[in-house]
C-alpha cells in the first residue's frame, strides 16, 4: 500500500472510533513506495560512503624502467624489479555471485627481440606473436582457484599471418604500448577475491628465442557490487 | 516527513467540527501520498544494505557471450567473442579472417557484424537515463605482405604494404563516439574507451573498421594471395551510470 485513502467527515456526521482511528491506523501501516515520494528528491548526499560500497577501485602501478623479459611460451607473472605486477586485495574482500569485477591493464613494450616472425604460410602463425592476460585468484572454500579476466595479443613485427613469400624477417616494433580490459562474473556468494595479476608469454617458436620486454605497467580493478 | 503543525486544534469543551478533523489529518496524508522528499531522509542515510540486490545474466550462443548486470546505481552490459574464451583456442588463432582482396568491403566504415562469425558482436539493450561509459576491445592483425617479383633477370623479395592501415570506431546508435588513429601494419589489441550521455532508450553499440590496402603486385608464390584482416577477438562492455 502506497497511497492512503481518507473519507472526509461531513457536517452532522457522528464519527465513531473506527472512523477517527482509520487514517492513523493506515498511516502506521503504510509501506512507502515510489508514488509516495516527490520526483528528484534523492541526492548523492543521501548515500552513506562508509562501509561496503557499490564500487571499490584498486590500482597497481609500476612506473620504473626495470624490464621484465621472457622467452617463455607459458604465461609468467610480470615481475617488476623483483615485485610481481599484482593487485593483492585486503584479506576478507568478499563478493557475491551476482557481482562482477571490471579490470584492465596497460604498459609499455620495450626492446623486444625477434629472431623469426614466421614464414607466412599459416603454419607458423604463432611465431610472430606474444600475449598478455589478467588472472584473478579467488577462493570459494577449499583451495584457491584462478580464472582469466581478459587476454590480448600483439605481433613482434609488421608481417602478416599470411604472405606470398616465406622468406625474410621484418624489423621488430619497439617501444609501444599495450592496453586491454574485461569483465569477470563472480561465481559464488561469499567468493573471497585474493589477487589479480598481469601475465605474459611468447608464441611457441621452436626455441628461436623471441623475447618479450615489458617496462612500465599497471593494473586497475573495480569491484562492482551494486 | 517535513515539519507541519496542527492546523485547527480541538479545544476543551468546544465543539469538534468536521473540518478540524479533516484538515488536521489531510495535511499529514498529503505528505505521505506523494510529497515525501529529502526532508524525510537525512543525508548519509542510504547504506549499501538498503539497495536491492543486483541481477546478473550471462548467455553464450553463436560463440558469443552476452552479459547483463543490473544494479541499483549502475548497469553493465557486455558482449564478447574471443579466441581463448568462446572458441577455447590459443591466442594465436583468429576467430575470423576477412580477405581484403576477395570480400566485399568499403573504404568507409565497415560493420564488424557484417563479417562471418562476428555477426553477434554488438550490444543491444534498454539504457536508463544517465551516462554510458565503456570500452571496446579489439584484437586484430592487418600485416605486411612479403612478395616476389621479377625485373628482367632479377628476382626481388620485399615486404610490401608499409602504408596500409586500419582504423576502428565505436558507434552508439550509428553515431561515431570513439575511434583509434590509423594503425599501421601489425597485430595489436586496442582498448577504445568511450563515454556518451544517454536517455532511457534503446541503445545499440557496435564496432566498425576501415582500412587501406592494395592489390598484390607479386607472384602468388605460396598460393596465398590474400590480404587478411585477422580478428582474434572483440569485446564491448559498457557501464550505464543511472542518475
Amino acid at each position: 500500500m502506497g497511497q492512503i485513502n481518507f473519507t472526509k467527515f461531513r457536517e452532522g456526521d457522528t464519527p465513531d472510533a473506527t472512523g477517527l482511528n482509520a487514517p492513523y491506523d493506515d498511516l502506521a501501516a503504510v509501506s512507502i513506495e515510489k508514488e509516495n515520494t516527490k520526483p528528484n528528491w534523492a541526492t548523492r548526499a543521501h548515500f552513506d560512503d562508509t562501509g561496503e560500497k557499490a564500487n571499490e577501485l584498486f590500482f597497481y602501478d609500476y612506473d620504473g624502467v626495470s624490464a621484465f623479459q621472457t622467452t617463455n611460451t607459458n604465461y609468467q607473472v610480470v615481475i617488476n624489479a623483483g615485485t610481481p605486477s599484482r593487485i593483492t586485495f585486503p584479506a576478507g574482500t568478499s563478493m557475491d555471485g551476482a557481482h562482477i569485477i571490471r579490470a584492465g591493464a596497460s604498459g609499455i613494450i620495450g626492446d623486444i627481440i625477434c629472431n623469426t616472425d614466421g614464414n607466412g604460410d599459416g603454419t607458423q602463425d604463432s611465431y610472430n606473436y606474444f600475449s598478455f592476460r589478467l588472472l584473478v585468484t579467488y577462493n570459494v572454500g577449499g583451495g584457491n582457484l584462478t580464472d582469466v579476466i581478459a587476454e590480448c595479443g600483439y605481433s613482434y613485427t609488421r608481417r602478416s599471418r599470411l604472405t606470398n613469400d616465406s622468406t625474410g624477417l621484418d624489423s621488430a616494433l619497439w617501444w609501444r604500448n599495450f592496453s586491454f580490459s574485461g569483465l569477470w562474473a563472480v561465481p559464488n556468494n561469499n567468493t573471497q577475491i585474493i589477487s589479480i595479476q598481469l601475465e605474459a608469454k611468447v608464441g611457441p617458436n621452436g626455441g628461436a628465442g623471441n623475447q618479450l620486454d615489458v617496462t612500465r605497467n599497471n593494473i586497475n580493478a573495480v569491484l562492482v557490487r551494486n | 516527513m517535513s515539519k507541519h503543525y496542527t492546523e485547527k486544534p480541538n479545544v476543551r469543551f468546544s465543539q469538534v467540527k468536521s473540518e478540524n478533523l479533516n484538515d488536521n489529518i489531510t495535511k499529514t496524508l498529503g505528505e505521505v501520498n506523494g510529497n515525501l522528499n529529502s526532508n524525510n531522509l537525512p543525508v548519509d542515510a542510504l547504506t549499501f544494505d538498503k539497495f536491492s540486490s543486483p541481477n546478473r545474466t550471462s548467455l553464450t550462443s553463436n560463440a558469443t557471450t552476452k552479459l547483463d548486470y543490473e544494479g541499483a546505481t549502475q548497469d553493465y552490459h557486455s558482449v564478447r567473442r574471443w579466441n581463448t574464451f568462446e572458441d577455447s583456442n590459443d591466442m594465436w588463432e583468429p576467430v575470423e579472417s576477412i580477405n581484403l582482396q576477395t570480400e566485399n568491403w568499403s573504404t568507409g566504415w565497415n560493420k564488424l557484424v557484417d563479417f562471418g562469425s562476428m555477426d553477434y558482436t554488438f550490444l543491444d539493450f534498454d539504457a536508463k537515463e544517465g551516462i554510458l561509459t565503456g570500452c571496446a576491445v579489439i584484437d586484430f592483425h592487418h600485416g605486411l605482405d612479403r612478395i616476389v617479383y621479377q625485373s628482367d633477370d632479377t628476382t626481388f623479395r620485399v615486404f610490401y604494404g608499409y602504408d596500409w592501415w586500419t582504423e576502428w570506431g565505436v558507434f552508439v546508435n550509428d553515431t561515431l563516439v570513439a575511434e583509434t588513429s590509423w594503425i599501421y601494419a601489425r597485430r595489436i589489441t586496442c582498448n577504445i574507451p568511450f563515454k556518451v550521455p544517454v536517455g532511457s532508450q534503446k541503445v545499440k553499440i557496435d564496432l566498425r573498421w576501415r582500412a587501406v590496402t592494395s592489390n598484390a603486385v607479386g607472384t602468388p608464390y605460396q598460393g596465398n594471395p590474400t590480404r587478411p584482416l585477422d580478428i582474434f577477438g572483440a569485446h564491448i562492455w559498457v557501464r550505464n551510470v543511472k542518475r
